[in-house]
């Protein structure tokens, strides 16, 4: 805990960090208080529809070509975008540093094995393969979670290698190894923790990539039709674009709040957890 | 000298590194033993293959910079060169144990002192986590580091390079080793701290009763504490000797050499003028993995003749385990004779 204090204050001191935690968090809670911020149904045709942003204070967002509530949408919409960013990149983040790390460590020929496995998924154009996976397994929120874990891991498996190949290399390492510890505890007691502040800056930075990814989906009707997701809004919205843009408009800044806000956060964190910076 | 049979026993230890341009050889058939009780020193220049030759013992070189190509590491009637890994891993640490040349970079930066000692004890002695905590706080203890109780909480950063040391070795001897394997162990420290860590570690000798392996290239340290030394030069050992005989006559052009180059605190104390500037032997080792012929020193050597560049000099043993390996050795009793060679050096 006493290294805690000192970061934290780094990182509050970075004003554009704070400011993107303070939009994280308000993102977050509006997601977990929607059903009592709004109407519990999404879907649900609640007024006339065309209702345009402050003409009538109880749909504040105004309404879409349907009568939706797109306050409604909105904040339910962030149940899914910040769901699918998180668990899609926990996993991206499980399989790619274990793969990372795996190769790095032993190197050779399994090293060899790993990152050709690695390649192969990185030779297909990331989002088409997404959007090959969606269509296959069907769209649903599982099947989105799975395909935008199965791009975003390849690129986390080599940032891990790279760190534990030179990580590898100290001293401490080497003064592990010669007091007899094994090779797993050599890489989660000595390399991993080393190798952290660059692999947690890029998995913050995948959550922000993972949000766009589900809305890109949604947005070309690959979406979980039974969710209302920011990128669907977005989709829905494309056709009425000339006569109501604000349809397109709401979702689209929420979007681009969030993502905004992860990315200030991930630079923070860069920042903080930098050495340069903290030998200060 | 002290008696039994040796502890550690290196026969014909060869190793090589991987290179683009093939493999290396750091290490060329090396023989070298430590006896109970015994503290033996290996020096040489930076790049002779000391420190290769401490690492092969416990196969602390990666698989894929290089590896041991011949030889055996007697240990424990265990052969350490071809051991499997798993057995291996229960020496390391546990038998032997090593310390590093920079303390400062042989401690993992993100976990207290207390931390580390304690996973090393509870690792190999299967105490549990109380029982471990006091046990690390009578290692620091034992290594003189004052108020242990406090610095268990503290990170390597806190600490001086001395301290450090200071936890390198308690970390060393959490599980009581029968061999040290000392790397350079006071070159990152000041001179103060050096002669401190020095006494700490031949103090301590006596107290757990181990051997000590000691790489160095510093001849003042190697008067201090060793009982016996080996001088190594490009990959292999040129001369071996009982202490008081290598510094009173050495036999071997080099090792003459580099006595030669040690400052002499007293001969300068006239002033300024009439110092005389250090001898220094010329040329440079030759590089790693270039096939040498004869004798490595020959292209160095003051008194080299047709015969070392020609043939690998033998090995001539003498009483009392000194070995030395030249063609034109000076004669064991003759300080007079090395007088007269140092004159040509």
């Amino acid at each position: 805990m006493a290294e805690a204090d000192p970061f934290l204050k780094r990182f509050g001191r970075n004003r554009p960090a704070a400011i993107g935690a303070v939009l994280l968090l308000a993102v977050t809670a509006g997601g977990l208080l929607a059903p009592m911020l709004s109407a519990p149904d999404p879907w649900a045709m609640v007024a006339r529809p065309f209702l345009w942003p402050g003409s009538d204070p109880r749909f504040p967002l105004g309404t879409d070509m349907l009568g939706r509530d797109l306050l409604a949408g909105i904040l339910h919409g962030a149940r899914v975008s910040l769901l699918v960013g998180l668990i899609a990149t926990a996993a991206a983040a499980f399989v790619g540093i274990s793969i990372g790390a795996l190769a790095g460590y032993y190197g050779g020929r399994i090293d060899n094995l790993l990152m050709r496995l690695t390649e192969l998924f990185q030779i297909v154009p990331p989002f088409i393969l997404a959007v090959v996976l969606v269509v296959i397994l069907e769209p649903s929120v599982g099947t989105i979670i799975l395909a935008i874990a199965a791009i975003s891991w390849p690129q986390l498996a080599r940032l891990t290698r790279a760190e534990v190949l030179s990580i590898r290399e100290r001293e401490y390492v080497e003064a592990a190894v010669s007091v007899g510890m094994s090779d797993r505890r050599i890489i989660f007691r000595e390399i991993l923790p080393n190798a952290a502040p660059p692999l947690l800056v890029s998995t913050s930075l995948a959550v922000a990539t993972s949000i766009l990814l589900e809305s890109s989906l949604s947005f070309l009707g690959l979406g979980d039709p039974n969710v209302m997701s920011w990128g669907t809004m977005v989709g829905a919205g494309r056709e009425v674009l000339r006569s109501a843009w604000y349809v397109c408009a709401v979702p689209g800044v929420a979007i681009l709040v969030t993502v905004l806000a992860i990315n200030l956060v991930g630079e923070g964190l860069n920042d903080a957890l930098d050495p340069k910076r903290r030998r200060r | 000298m002290t008696g039994g049979d040796p502890i550690l026993d290196i026969r014909g230890l060869a190793t090589e590194f991987h290179t683009s341009r093939g493999p290396v050889r750091a290490v060329d058939g090396i023989d070298l033993s430590v006896g109970p009780g015994e503290t033996v020193a290996l020096v040489g220049e930076s790049g002779c293959g000391k420190t290769t030759t401490a690492f092969s013992v416990l196969r602390l070189i990666p698989r894929h910079r290089g590896r041991v190509v011949a030889g055996e590491i007697r240990f424990d009637r265990l052969d350490l060169a071809t051991l499997d890994e798993r057995s291996l891993r229960r020496i390391r640490g546990n038998r032997i144990a090593m310390i590093f040349q920079d303390p400062a970079s042989a401690l993992n930066p993100l976990m207290t002192v207390g931390a580390q000692i304690a996973e090393a004890v509870r690792l190999h002695r299967g105490l549990g986590r109380a029982a471990a905590r006091a046990e690390t706080e009578a290692l620091l203890r034992a290594v003189r580091i004052p108020e242990p109780r406090r610095r268990l909480d503290e990170f390597p950063h806190q600490l001086s390079g001395g301290m450090r040391q200071r936890v390198m070795i308690a970390l060393a001897l959490s599980c009581r080793p029968r061999l040290l394997i000392a790397d350079e162990p006071t070159t990152a420290l000041d001179v103060t701290v050096q002669a401190q860590i020095l006494a700490l570690i031949e103090e301590l000798k006596q107290e757990f009763g181990m051997s000590v392996l000691l790489i160095t290239h510093d001849l003042a340290v190697v008067a201090e504490v060793a009982d016996r030394v080996a001088v190594m030069y490009a990959g292999r050992k040129v001369e071996e000797a009982p202490v008081s005989r290598l510094f009173a006559a050495p036999r071997h052009p080099y090792t003459r050499a580099l006595l030669a180059s040690i400052p002499d605190p007293d001969a300068d104390t006239g002033g300024g003028a009439a110092a005389q500037p250090l001898p220094e032997i010329p040329g440079r080792v030759q590089p790693a993995g270039s096939r040498i012929e004869g004798c490595a020193f020959a292209e160095r050597c003051a008194i080299a003749a047709d015969i070392c560049r020609q043939a690998a000099p033998p090995e001539a043993l003498s009483g009392d385990g000194a070995a030395v390996f030249c063609h034109h050795a000076a004669p064991e009793d003759a300080g007079q004779i090395a007088a007269a060679v140092e004159g040509r050096l």
